[in-house]
């Protein structure tokens, strides 16, 4: 028995064994190469560009503070010496060129006014658009963006029909770099393309875009009302929370009808902005949705929230009083603290509730109270 | 019986074995390559972000920040004061002293002038009593909130966390390890620019033994020099790096490390909190999670990133990390055992049909079939039945394939964050990977066969953890300065 089974495997499977041996280890030593071969290439890569940022960053830096210079021998002016300064450096070489691009944006990032003005002119005199605008024509979409990067912190204008062929790109990085691209370089009118937008509108491209509006002048902002019934909701929400962050009160006429939409996260955002716009003259519309929302745990408490803002003792304080006894704790929180902003009136009214429910709030009135929770 | 009975068996066995071996192999290469192509594709994408635009948005959501404390009145001070200086606007840091017996709670309202207020905690996840809630007086601290409970556990410290936390996302965090400074704004951004809902994220962990840390910041980033740690290194880098980065791509992700992960409040509230019948409740609760979706039919993802973002000190002796693989057994086990009606069951996608059977099959039941397969192998040895040549053909096979998967991982580091510099750390990390199948493995086997054996048993505890601390490395810096 015992010879039969130490012969079973044959020739054939320790060869299999022993190919397979050898292609693991092949692949092994192959990384193992790749391994050391990248890191020397990466150490030498960071070397260079390392030594040419920090000479670049020298000359720019002068270009800068507008660092006087003329001889008798060379009667140029400070800025034209300086750029040949940087031609010198730079020459025709891909890699040089590109570090010196990377080092003026990263410059002119904590930059504005004339210094800002001094590397953007240093950008066109040297004629580093042509390199960004190639990089358009790119196969790789990462190149493209970083086109686009480029020439929108630069505020290459010309070059606003090129990207806008990018907003609808199938790489979504791509699409948003088109988008953020667009709101900077137009900025006599920001988000017009807004218009036409059908894909999704993220909250971080949200978050990019009041970035770059809030860097902008705020009488060329659009009417965000204009976007309230567009096709596309996520558009719709982000010109809702865009027009409660730069308090257009214009559209609260607007903000009002959204109230009745068929869309709970639309009406929610809604309810948000006419209380943080304290649209005092819209409470009864949002009196009214009280039963809309009522089975809503977080539209109950936004709604509560808002009246706490905009309701007065005429109006609202009774629909806060009727949230005390929603199921939901973090409503009667919500309207507990909505009566107290309401002042003398509220909180009285709070007490009273309070009182003919055998303390079942007092827990709550005791945190809402707290000074170091607030 | 005779011989054509033996050879019926020990082929059959062998076939069996074949198969699965092979099988993992498939598995693991392919985990490798899709690792590969997510994280190409995160590091394309995060080229261009400027995180400082989170930061200074009234569009970010607001994080709670929830970390147990069970007698850590050694380092308290110092891992608070790091977490609230984390980059972010819109968090609060809520410790939670787990009934300790040292001076944690004590240490804590000294040094950052807490007094006690009257919070009104609902107890919607159920937890052991909370004795009291403290807020600082001083404004500096004004996003520090402090819970003193009666001890429960880890998993009852953290639900008590999710209890009071007011805020969207929770990042459940183990108070002693060090979170990089923009930790939140790298763990928040896939909440924010994901189109399909995103209950959960996670970090990668790494390993800061010998790194240098001062006051709970990681300064410099050092290779460990105990080869113990070292392994762990490895290991950790294949982990995260290879294994989860694909899970994450094919949204089949189980695990979100205990270490540091981010979770969407309302979700972990509503599919139970964390269950502290468990000692592997990050990863039950990331199971729950995802099972809760589906039932309610909601399209969700789990998603992982690649950064390195928290930094925790590995055990240093073999007995201790031989507790923590013990533990890490069992808590598999049981999360296993409490969803086992996820296996190969389709209403459940991926996670049913696909995350379930690998953690079973590639993870539970591995040690057992290494186990067994050795004891096998000495049977036949002791009976004279090996062919050797065979043996050396298929033990070479199999150490090749280890090898070529430590260096794939290797070279994804290298690729990605690139975080051990010196020129000999790269040469230290392959004899590493060459001695660890017969150096540190077999101990890993040991203590998962263990752990299942403490299981049947019926232990529950987690196994006491003992650790340098960094500060103590810091310490030691100085004295030698």
């Amino acid at each position: 028995m015992m010879p039969a089974l130490r012969d079973i495997h044959g020739g054939a499977d320790t060869t299999f064994f022993i190919v397979v041996t050898l292609i693991f280890l092949t692949l092994s030593v192959f990384i193992v190469l790749m391994l050391f071969i990248t890191r020397m290439v990466k150490s030498s890569y960071q070397r260079r560009a390392a030594v040419l940022r920090v000479r670049c960053q020298k000359i720019l830096n002068a270009i800068v503070i507008h660092e006087l210079y003329s001889t008798a021998q060379q009667p140029v002016s400070a800025f034209e010496y300086r750029l040949g300064e940087l031609r010198m450096l730079t020459g025709n070489a891909g890699f040089a060129r590109q570090v010196l691009i990377d080092s003026i944006m990263e410059l002119k990032k904590n930059l504005s006014g004339a210094s800002a003005r001094a590397l953007t002119a240093t950008y066109y005199e040297l004629a580093l658009q042509r390199r960004s605008l190639l990089k358009l024509k790119s196969f790789f979409w990462k190149r493209r963006a970083q086109g686009i990067r480029e020439l929108s912190e630069m505020g290459y204008k010309e070059s606003i029909p090129e990207i806008m062929k990018f907003l609808n790109a199938g790489e979504p990085i791509l699409r948003q770099e088109s988008f953020m691209a667009l709101v900077r370089l137009e900025d006599d009118r920001p988000l017009f393309f807004l218009d036409d937008y059908r894909q999704d509108l993220t909250d971080w491209m949200r978050i990019n875009i009041y970035y770059y509006l809030t860097r902008q002048d705020v009488r060329k902002l659009p009417v965000f009302s204009r976007w309230f019934n567009h096709p596309n909701t996520s558009v719709v929400l982000f010109s809702i929370s865009m027009a409660r962050q730069f308090r257009q009160t214009e559209s609260l006429p607007e903000l009002a009808r959204l109230l009745s939409s068929p869309d709970a996260g639309v009406v929610s955002v809604a309810i948000q902005t006419l209380g943080e716009l304290e649209a005092n003259q819209y409470v009864s519309n949002v009196v009214r949705l009280t039963e809309r929302v009522w089975d809503d745990e977080k539209l109950s408490r936004r709604l509560a929230r808002c009246l706490g803002r905009i309701g007065d003792a005429q109006e609202g304080l009774e629909t806060v009083v009727r949230f005390l006894s929603h199921p939901a704790y973090s409503v009667h929180q919500e309207a507990a603290l909505a009566l107290r902003k309401m002042g003398p009136e509220g909180v009285a009214i709070l007490a009273q509730f309070n009182a003919e429910n055998e303390g079942v709030l007092t827990r709550i009135i005791r945190h809402i109270e707290e000074p170091l929770l607030q | 019986m005779g011989t054509g009975f033996w050879t019926f068996v020990y082929l059959f066995f062998n076939t069996l074995v074949f198969i699965y071996a092979a099988s993992i192999a498939v598995f693991y290469l392919a985990l490798a390559f899709l690792s590969l192509l997510e994280m190409r594709r995160y590091m394309r994408k995060n080229y261009f972000v400027d995180y400082k635009y989170i930061l200074s948005s009234p569009f970010a959501p607001g994080v709670s920040l929830i970390a147990p404390a069970y007698n850590e009145g050694l380092t308290i001070i110092d891992n608070v004061k790091s977490l609230l200086s984390i980059m972010y606007n819109n968090f609060e840091v809520v410790i939670v002293n787990d009934g300790s017996k040292d001076d944690t709670l004590a240490k804590m309202i000294v040094a950052f002038d807490l007094v006690r207020v009257e919070f009104d905690l609902q107890y919607a996840l159920n937890t052991k009593p909370v004795r009291g809630i403290y807020k600082s007086r001083n404004r500096a601290f004004k996003k520090l909130m402090v819970v003193d409970k009666e001890n429960g556990g880890k998993a009852d410290a953290l639900n008590v966390g999710l209890n009071i936390s007011r805020k969207d996302l929770v990042a459940c965090i183990d108070v002693d390890c060090i979170i990089e400074p923009d930790a939140l704004l790298k763990m928040v951004k896939p909440f924010l620019e994901e189109t399909t809902e995103v209950i959960a994220s996670g970090g990668v962990v790494r390993i800061a033994n010998s790194c240098i840390v001062e006051e709970g910041r990681l300064i410099e980033v050092k290779l460990p020099e105990q080869r113990i740690a070292r392994f762990q290194v490895l290991e950790y880098i294949r982990a995260f790096l290879l294994g989860r980065m694909a899970w994450s791509r094919l949204n089949g992700l189980l695990l979100i490390s205990g270490a540091f992960g981010m979770f969407k409040r309302e979700i972990a509230v509503k599919a139970g909190g964390y269950d502290h019948r468990t000692v592997g409740e990050d990863m039950e609760l990331v199971v729950r999670m995802r099972r809760y979706m589906h039932d309610i039919n909601r399209r969700y993802k789990v998603v992982y990133i690649p950064d390195p973002l928290c930094w925790t000190e590995a055990p240093s002796s073999y007995q201790i990390l031989g507790r923590q693989r013990n533990r890490w057994t069992r808590g598999t086990f049981e999360t296993l055992k409490l969803h086992r009606k996820l296996f190969f069951n389709p209403r459940y996608g991926i996670m049913g049909m696909l995350s379930y059977p690998f953690w079973f099959f590639y993870e539970w039941l591995a040690p057992f079939v290494e186990f067994f397969g050795l004891l096998f192998f000495l049977t036949l040895a002791s009976l004279g039945m090996v062919n050797w040549t065979f043996f050396a053909a298929l033990t070479f096979a199999v150490y090749s394939f280890a090898i070529f998967i430590s260096m794939f991982s290797l070279l994804a580091e290298e690729f990605s964050f690139f975080k051990y510099t010196h020129k000999r750390d790269i040469l230290k990390m392959i004899f590493t990977a060459m001695i660890e199948p017969f150096w540190f493995h077999p101990r890993v086997v040991w203590w998962a066969l263990k752990g299942n054996f403490d299981l049947v048993k019926g232990k529950k505890s987690w196994g006491e953890m003992t650790r340098q601390g960094f500060v103590q490395h810091k310490k030691k810096d100085k004295a030698a300065a």
